[in-house]
């Protein structure tokens, strides 16, 4: 660990931000660690960051990108390390502390005023004053002044009037950036900043991204592709695993090399994956159009587990609402077991046993107010009703056997789901999908969110579902889930389909570079 | 495989709990009948009439009407919205219903076309709210408007007078010694209540309410399921107004101002969310009985009735303020 701290720097000599950069880094960061609970998300981690550098931080979900992020901004509290400051030792216990350090972010989902003006958005908490001190007066000509001055180092001093509804998403991003450097900011911090942009538009945030570097600063950013990393970054810092993987000149690296950086050797390890044979066909998409003028096609049997990689922007999302209903597919077919469910509403398809597991069980699966058994009984009610009356108790001991199977705890029906773990919620909705007789589990990234033991008994519940005879979509942001638990991997990107897997032969690195468009 | 499971420690710990640990977990739910039993006790000491039969015929008369009104507001803030057109829908059925009475003698048809009335305007709520996703507060609030503005226009301005003999007489006997507006309401009561506990419908109501995204989802028609308590208000609305038009003996254009927000008073006080989503209807009576037991207990003490607002006003900040600080504890 250590040696690969101190070999770091002199790895990134001769890239790109040299020659703007002085000698000593503006902030340096030694041994961070953060543990929540029992998992570290960062362990001993070094970091340095210069005055004229792009400094990209890269790594898969949960490598421990989003805890670096928030300890540099000041947002998490430090377990042990070190951070300095042009040397000085410093402690940063909130974001004002990181703010007045010179240290902005730039969130994915900056919240704003939407209604507002751009001006009024940027000086937003802060708006310039007038007149006697006692007096709470606006001055509006120091605003839009000022907005305009910090509008125009982007060249887009013409929105200042405009409300941020009527902004693109890209302007967006430039707005907030604008916001967050107008005082003096020596390192400015981007969440993934071009997750929701087109080229052109991550083109100009690039030329933004440049501009702030040639002015002295510092640029972090965070982003999932290998493409852009290496097209802006000077200097790119691979976390995995929470800890410091290494940190290399832009010049020196090629997207295979960070790939494997990236994922590290360990396969696939831990994951229970039960022998379940694989029957006939049961769900055939052909031609579904994503939304990005691609179509794709696809097909799974029963007893399968077919697993796609998500990540924003892959049309993964897309996909699946177009599966279970949520949005509907001008064109294309979706049949199961034979039957055409391409113009079927969602109760239809539900109906059919085409079923969709939420990647937010509390938000989106559950409702939290209700009990174990009224959320099973959500969609099965009209089967469990005689003369329109509920039967409870019928209702009642298939919440029991269904409890029982999958161990969900507290194992009392009648328990409000709201009072239950992350992992016992994603149960329950998986549950309510068993009692209405699944033949095709859609699950949304299942394991977002929830703890590491709450991951494997959702594992589980998914071998169980397939043991039913039922298939499984399974989206997830988790590569490794993925090749623990599938049978079969697509691969899409931009909606259409660039790889396929089959068990015997899953590769990490290959499925990570046809993800992310290295390969 | 098996693996033997341990007795659950919580669980035996919970019954052991003593009377205080109960009450910081339940002190929301006990603020109601105990506001109730302390009033009740006050008015009585100071003037006894307050227990005497008579007063308490008094009240349950009283609190028949409101009490309708209630079932349906309660129905459709568990669904997740609320209707504050159900007064003008009253005052609309009633006038409706007495000229449907006048001009064809027959009360079953007049009754009917009250009832009917109300649950025209409120499939129109419901419509609008529940398909077209508009703020329930803006569309009920227009079709108080449309409602109040029609029941005036219908009518010529004035009461509809001249109702056969039997229609009132109905609203002022007792059956085995309960008045008969009161087994109306408990009837209504009692219908509501069954359907919302045992019918797939009242388990979808309370799914709407508590999260519509879930419950569609999980092939819930949230639509209609909302629209529903929006035409269950407005007929409950109709009803209870045909029982005012019967025990005022006419139909009145300007009937039922400010009772639809009594009746979310009773529901908010009965403990529900406005957001929707949970809430028991028998608490909701329970409330609209307190509040209307606390007018009449107000007068009989020789207190103005100008403090009635005052007061009704100050018990509802209070338990909404009470539920809301629980809530952040929670």
């Amino acid at each position: 660990m250590h040696s690969e701290g101190s070999s770091a720097p002199s790895r990134s000599s001769g890239t790109r931000g040299d020659s703007a950069r002085g000698s000593a880094p503006y902030f340096t960061g030694r041994g961070l660690t953060k543990s929540y609970g029992p998992i570290d998300a960062l362990r001993q981690v070094d970091i340095d960051l210069y005055r004229g550098e792009v400094h990209a931080l890269v790594g898969e979900n949960g490598a421990g990108k989003s805890t670096l992020k928030k300890v540099l901004s000041g947002e998490v509290a430090l377990n042990d390390g070190t951070l300095a400051v042009d040397g000085r030792k410093v402690r940063l216990s909130s974001p004002m502390d990181a703010r007045r350090f010179g240290i902005a972010v730039v969130h994915q989902h900056f919240p704003m005023a939407e209604a507002r003006s751009v001006a009024e958005n940027i000086f937003l908490g802060e708006l310039p004053r007038c007149g006697p001190s006692w007096l709470p007066l606006v001055d509006h000509a120091a605003m839009w002044r000022e907005a305009k001055a910090a509008l125009a180092a982007f060249s887009l001093s013409h929105l200042a009037g405009r409300t941020i509804r009527q902004l693109s998403v890209a302007e967006r991003q430039v707005v907030a950036i604008a916001s967050a450097t107008r005082r003096d900011a020596e390192v400015i911090i981007l969440d993934e900043p071009t997750s929701s942009l087109n080229a052109s538009e991550v083109e100009t945030l690039f030329a933004t991204m440049r501009k702030l570097r040639d002015d002295g600063a510092c640029v972090v950013f965070i982003s999932h592709s290998m493409e852009e990393v290496l097209a802006i970054a000077d200097r790119i810092t691979v976390l995995r695993d929470g800890k410091r993987i290494g940190t290399i000149g832009a010049n020196d690296a090629d997207a295979s090399t960070l790939v494997r950086m990236i994922v590290g050797r360990d396969l696939a390890k831990g994951y229970p994956k039960s022998n379940v044979s694989i029957g006939k066909s049961r769900l055939t998409v052909s031609d579904i159009d994503t939304g990005t003028g691609q179509s794709l096609s696809l097909a799974a049997k029963t007893g399968e587990c077919v697993g796609l990689p998500a990540h924003l922007g892959s049309g993964v999302d897309e996909l699946l609402k177009r599966l279970s209903g949520q949005v509907r597919s001008p064109a294309g077919r979706i049949e199961l077991d034979g039957v055409d469910l391409s113009r079927a509403k969602l109760p239809k398809r539900i109906k059919a046993g085409l079923c969709l597991v939420p990647g937010d069980a509390a938000s989106e699966g559950l409702v939290p107010l209700l009990s174990i058994e009224e959320n099973i009984l959500l969609p099965n009610s009209r089967q469990y009703t005689e003369f329109g009356i509920v039967r409870r108790r019928k209702v009642r001991a298939l919440c029991r056997d269904l409890i029982k199977m999958l161990d969900i705890r507290p194992a009392d029906p009648r328990a409000a789901v709201n009072n239950l773990s992350g992992g016992n919620r994603q149960k329950v909705v998986i549950a309510k999908w068993l009692a209405a007789g699944t033949r095709l589990l859609i699950m949304d990234d299942p394991t977002k969110g929830v703890d590491v033991g709450a991951k494997i008994e959702i594992y589980s519940v998914i071998n169980a579902t397939l043991e039913t005879g039922s298939s499984v979509v399974l989206a997830s942001t988790d590569l490794d889930e993925l090749i623990g638990l599938s049978d079969r991997i697509l691969v899409i990107r931009d909606g259409a389909i660039v790889g396929e897997h089959a068990r015997q032969r899953f590769d990490k690195v290959t499925i990570l570079e046809q993800l992310i468009g290295a390969a | 495989m098996s693996v033997a499971k341990q007795p659950n420690p919580p669980q035996s710990e919970l019954a052991q709990t003593n009377h205080l640990e109960w009450f910081k977990h339940n002190w929301d739910r006990t603020a109601v009948p105990a506001i109730f039993i302390i009033m009740v006790l006050v008015f009585y000491l100071l003037n006894p009439n307050y227990l005497s039969t008579l007063n308490i015929i008094n009240i349950l008369n009283q609190v028949s009407i409101l009490a309708i009104v209630t079932v349906g507001a309660s129905v459709v803030v568990f669904g997740g919205g609320f209707d504050l057109s159900a007064g003008s829908v009253l005052a609309l059925s009633a006038v409706v219903g007495s000229m449907v009475i006048a001009a064809t003698g027959s009360i079953t048809l007049g009754v009917m076309a009250g009832t009917a009335a109300g649950a025209a305007v409120g499939l129109l709520n419901g419509f609008v709210v529940g398909y077209l996703n508009v703020s329930p507060l803006i569309v009920t609030l227009g079709s108080m408007n449309v409602a109040r503005g029609l029941a005036f226009i219908v009518s010529g301005g004035i009461a509809i007078h001249n109702l056969p003999a039997l229609f009132s007489d109905f609203a002022i006997t007792r059956t085995l010694g309960v008045p008969n507006l009161a087994l109306g309401a408990l009837v209504v009561f009692v219908i509501v209540h069954l359907v919302l506990k045992y019918t797939p419908y009242g388990l979808n109501v309370y799914a709407a309410g508590g999260n519509p995204v879930a419950s569609r989802l999980s092939g819930v028609n949230v639509a209609w399921t909302k629209c529903m308590t929006y035409v269950i208000s407005g007929a409950c609305a109709g009803l209870a107004g045909m029982l005012l038009a019967a025990r005022t003996n006419g139909g009145e254009p300007g009937a039922g101002i400010l009772y639809e927000l009594e009746a979310i008073a009773a529901v908010v006080l009965g403990g529900a969310a406005l957001h929707g989503g949970e809430g028991r209807l028998w608490r909701s009576m329970m409330a609209i009985l307190l509040l209307t037991a606390l007018g009449n207990g107000l007068n009989i003490v020789g207190i103005h009735h100008y403090w009635k607002g005052v007061v009704i006003g100050g018990i509802l900040i209070f338990a909404a303020s009470l539920d809301a600080v629980k809530r952040r504890h929670r």
